[in-house]
């Protein structure tokens, strides 16, 4: 068996690579998929909190490619649902504790056993980035509809093109109310500028915040909308044709002329 | 509501809508990002078409400015404007 190995970057920080890469894991893992997430941001580990697993963390990933333990000794395995598994990062080493080719072993290795190994990518476009892009076969690319996480994220879909091809986009943190006010970038914006295709939209949602308290991602809380956002994604993924909503914001006609008319 | 902004939003419209600046402003920025163009290699653009319209043309060196705009509709092209004042010899002949 080999599985899909895919990174999940953006080059700025702080739009959610995190987030999505244990949601799109839980939901994924959740279809019956066996599914590990790698955490690839080295000195920074954080794929473990937002999991909630950090208490059971033993080895990491650098003791993994050093040899001090077998791959199989680091993974942390989630108590929810048993098919997903985690690879945390090393919280005192640096970057440069590993290499692209070791990250290359370590996937290929990983695939062998697993449907699906998502790789959380640090951000920047340095050796962790390098490293996490060499471990993957495919890239999902994270962006917030703002113009530095865009303009970083063309520079990433740019790096990307020449290694793994075209990646698939997904927008994070979209709000309604800004994109009707026509102050936030639609989905269609983003799509003109950076020209790759959309695996999907999350909304801005405060149940992710919530989630990232009690280390309990919203995919494992249905109802919520990005919950709900981040299940349709892991389906796309699994090759399920399921349309994206429309978040463009624009109401109806209809709905203009009576708000037009009553005031409301 | 006001009659103005119930118009604004029959027309679709009830914000700043700063996103179109946001837009503007990314395709430009990512047009020089994709071509590698720095602002030293449009300084250096500048000098050599100014070099060029002043062998043919009476024009004012001071004031040239070249401006690089994206096509919002399509990413492939670019337009440079450069408007030119003419030199006091040109005006002076054209009198």
């Amino acid at each position: 068996m080999s599985g899909r190995a895919i990174v999940v970057t953006s080059g700025k920080g702080g739009v959610g690579k995190t987030t999505a890469t244990a949601n799109i894991g839980l939901s994924l893992a959740s279809r019956g998929q066996k599914v590990v997430l790698i955490d690839g941001d080295i000195g920074l580990r954080n794929l473990d909190l937002i999991l909630g697993v950090e208490n059971r963390v033993v080895y990491n990933i650098v003791d993994v490619v050093s040899g001090r333990c077998q791959p199989r000794q680091a993974l942390v395995k989630d108590k929810r649902i048993s098919s997903l598994f985690l690879i945390p990062a090393s919280q005192i080493d640096q970057k440069e504790a590993i290499n692209a080719d070791q990250m290359r072993d370590l996937s290929t290795q990983l695939k062998e056993e697993f449907d699906f190994v998502l790789i959380d990518c640090p951000a920047g476009i340095e050796q962790g980035f390098r490293n996490a892009v060499a471990a993957a076969d495919e890239a999902i690319v994270v962006t917030t509809p703002d113009v530095s996480p865009v303009r970083d994220a063309d520079r990433v879909i740019g790096l990307l093109q020449g290694s793994l091809g075209e990646p698939q986009l997904i927008i994070n943190r979209m709000s309604m109310a800004m994109v009707k006010r026509g102050d936030m970038l639609d989905q269609q914006d983003v799509l003109d500028i950076l020209a790759i295709r959309l695996l999907g939209i999350v909304p801005e949602d405060e149940a992710v915040v919530i989630a990232g308290n009690k280390g309990a991602p919203v995919v494992l809380n249905g109802g919520s909308p990005s919950g709900d956002a981040y299940g349709r994604i892991a389906r796309r993924i699994l090759g399920e044709d399921v349309p994206i909503p429309e978040l463009n914001g624009h109401s109806s006609f209809a709905k203009r002329l009576g708000q037009f008319i009553f005031g409301r | 509501m006001t009659l103005t902004e119930r118009i604004q939003i029959f027309f679709g419209k009830s914000g700043s809508g700063s996103k179109d600046a946001a837009k503007n402003r990314l395709l430009l920025v990512l047009q020089d990002d994709r071509l590698g163009l720095t602002g030293e290699k449009k300084e250096a653009l500048r000098k050599d078409i100014l070099a060029a319209i002043r062998k043919h043309l009476d024009i004012d060196a001071e004031g040239f400015t070249m401006e690089f705009m994206s096509s919002a509709t399509d990413q492939k092209e670019m337009r440079v404007t450069a408007p030119v004042q003419l030199g006091r010899g040109a005006v002076n002949l054209s009198k």
